[in-house]
């Protein structure tokens, strides 16, 4: 598995590679959030300087930085006196998650049958799942969350408009997150089955004999399903972006609301954390995919 | 595959007529009959669409116009669309063509650098970066560079790693075809190999490129700006109108048109513009 250890050597060197550039333009940022308040007398701040070690020479804060990573540690909060930065992003991605699978669950869900049914069926079907597509991928996400939030909660009232509180307060972000992710899964598992539909492999099982459903089970899903897991790499990223609109329109306390807020409220420490722990996931669920990828397609690890 | 159906092409079509009247809208903007689309009227605050006369799509909570405040919102959203796909362009289009066409240890090196830059979560990290432009705004104002010019680099150095590959691959394929060699032993330099011979050739893969593009950067902003870190009041994007339609958006008053017009205005361009550029792609079969 020499590939797999190059990558997570690559995955690693990306992290701190972003840690490094994030900590570097934020310690050469001029100003910060403390002179968004009021003038602090000279004592205080200087008292506040050496609570966030920003006395200190440039390489002792990166060390002390790079060490609190490793530790998984990125110091107290700038914005929100007294709290880690690591607890509030504790706190955030199990909401995170949760919206980010279901979304993915969904989009599988919705988005796999619908592309192999209009493959195998052609015509109106196939035209359907196309336009239907197209639509979900103009839609932006808030547009969506706004469609979704004016029908089903505040004039049929079936599902509550925004907050947390168990898996009813999810579905609708979910939803508005999956959607235009399912129109892709659903576009790409169409001209996959297509294409596998037309192999020579697959006129040899139905020359052979073999039922149609089992050919489309055996033969024809498992091959297509390759450019599908590859996708989940990006679609991943899709949603970990898309989840900061979600996130917002539905106030949500998930990671990406924390991100936004410490972008707008020039929280450094919390945005570095966000960023980085931003970086991380994605690199580890890329890899994922891939892992996925290879599992189902063993030709692909002789390429490496 | 060389399908053409009638409905590709009639698909292609109604992207042209919508992306076209939103285009023409953003164009005529200030020659259109509208109230300021900042003129603040405290006596008319909330007002339904009238659909025939003066509010003709109603107003905002500050009594402005929405139609002035979609058309001038058009404006900017369009315009970030077109220079920032522009921009991706400049930057991916030579770093793919250079890593094409000079191959070897170049091409794995400034691969390897999209490579990782691609692993990252590039909005993120722009959300981080304009934050911190923030700080040097009036420096940046100094020279010249305003929040929308500072917005266009962004957005655009966003996504030009597609555009980068796709220049690569096509410049693979076109140093393969021989006439680049051709004219190096002719004694043409590589700038003149690259401007003269190699760009005309890679036009059509580039103009579905820049379709792909545009629908993405304009979704980017309406994201940026709803998030409030792009486009900033008094100016006005799509974006920034959506999000006040949804702030807006509670279950006692239904001020409707605050959202369902700007989501409606974005969605209808987006949709057209993918219309094309998947309609591009079929006619010109690559990208």
């Amino acid at each position: 598995m020499k590939p797999l250890l190059r990558r997570l050597l690559a995955w690693v060197v990306v992290v701190l590679a972003v840690h490094a550039c994030a900590f570097l333009l934020l310690r050469t940022a001029r100003g910060g959030p403390f002179d968004a308040e009021r003038e602090l007398p000279p004592e205080i701040e200087r008292a506040l300087r050496a609570e966030y070690h920003l006395d200190e020479p440039l390489p002792r804060q990166y060390l002390r930085s790079l060490g609190g990573l490793l530790h998984g540690d990125f110091g107290p909060s700038m914005r929100y006196r007294g709290v880690a930065v690591r607890d509030l992003l504790l706190q955030g991605l199990p909401v995170s998650l949760a919206v980010g699978l279901g979304a993915l669950v969904l989009a599988l869900a919705l988005g796999l049958p619908a592309g192999t049914l209009a493959a195998r069926r052609r015509g109106r079907f196939d035209a359907a799942v196309l336009a239907a597509s197209t639509l979900a991928l103009a839609l932006p996400g808030f547009v969506l969350a706004g469609a979704f939030v004016a029908l089903f909660s505040f004039r049929l009232g079936w599902l509550p408009p925004a907050g947390l509180g168990g898996p009813r307060h999810l579905l609708l972000p979910a939803l508005s997150l999956g959607l235009p992710c399912a129109a892709q899964v659903a576009r790409l598992a169409r001209s996959s089955v297509l294409e596998v539909l037309a192999s020579p492999a697959v006129r040899a099982a139905r020359a052979a004999g073999l039922p149609e459903g089992r050919i489309l089970r055996r033969h024809v899903l498992r091959r297509a399903l390759g450019p599908v897991i590859a996708f989940l790499g990006p679609a991943a990223a899709g949603l970990l972006t898309g989840s900061l609109v979600i996130e917002q329109v539905f106030a949500l306390p998930g990671l990406g609301a924390h991100f936004v807020q410490a972008a707008l409220n020039r929280d450094y420490t919390l945005a570095l954390g966000a960023t980085v722990l931003y970086t991380a996931l994605l690199g580890l669920l890329s890899l994922a995919a891939d892992l996925a990828r290879r599992a189902l397609d063993p030709r692909l690890e002789a390429v490496g | 595959m060389s399908r053409k159906s009638g409905r590709g092409r009639k698909a292609g079509l109604l992207g042209l007529v919508l992306a076209g009247i939103f285009a023409l809208l953003a164009v005529a903007g200030p020659w259109l009959p509208l109230p300021d689309p900042a003129a603040v009227d405290l006596g008319s605050r909330l007002e339904p669409p009238h659909w025939t006369e003066a509010p003709i799509l109603g107003t905002d909570a500050k009594g402005r116009d929405l139609l002035a405040r979609l058309v001038a919102g058009s404006r900017v959203s369009w315009t970030v669309g077109l220079l920032g796909s522009l921009v991706a362009l400049a930057v991916g289009v030579p770093w793919g063509a250079a890593a094409g066409l000079a191959g070897g240890r170049l091409d794995r090196w400034l691969m390897r650098i999209a490579d990782g830059l691609e692993s990252l979560p590039l909005v993120v990290v722009v959300l981080f970066l304009l934050s911190l432009l923030g700080e040097y705004r009036a420096e940046l104002a100094a020279v010249g560079i305003g929040r929308l010019q500072v917005f266009y680099l962004a957005v655009g150095l966003l996504f030009w790693l597609p555009t980068a590959r796709v220049a690569r691959a096509e410049a693979q394929r076109l140093r393969a075809a021989g006439f680049a060699a051709a004219a190096a032993a002719a004694g043409a330099g590589p700038v003149r190999i690259f401007l003269r011979h190699l760009l005309p050739n890679m036009a059509p893969a580039l103009l579905v490129m820049l379709g792909v593009t545009v629908p993405r950067v304009i979704l980017m902003e309406a994201f940026l700006s709803f998030l409030g870190l792009g486009v900033e009041p008094p100016a006005v994007s799509w974006g920034l109108l959506a999000a006040d339609g949804l702030a807006a958006l509670n279950p006692l008053v239904g001020c409707w048109w605050l959202l369902a017009f700007p989501a409606a205005a974005l969605s209808l361009s987006l949709l057209g513009l993918h219309l094309i550029a998947d309609d591009l792609r079929d006619r010109l079969g690559r990208g």
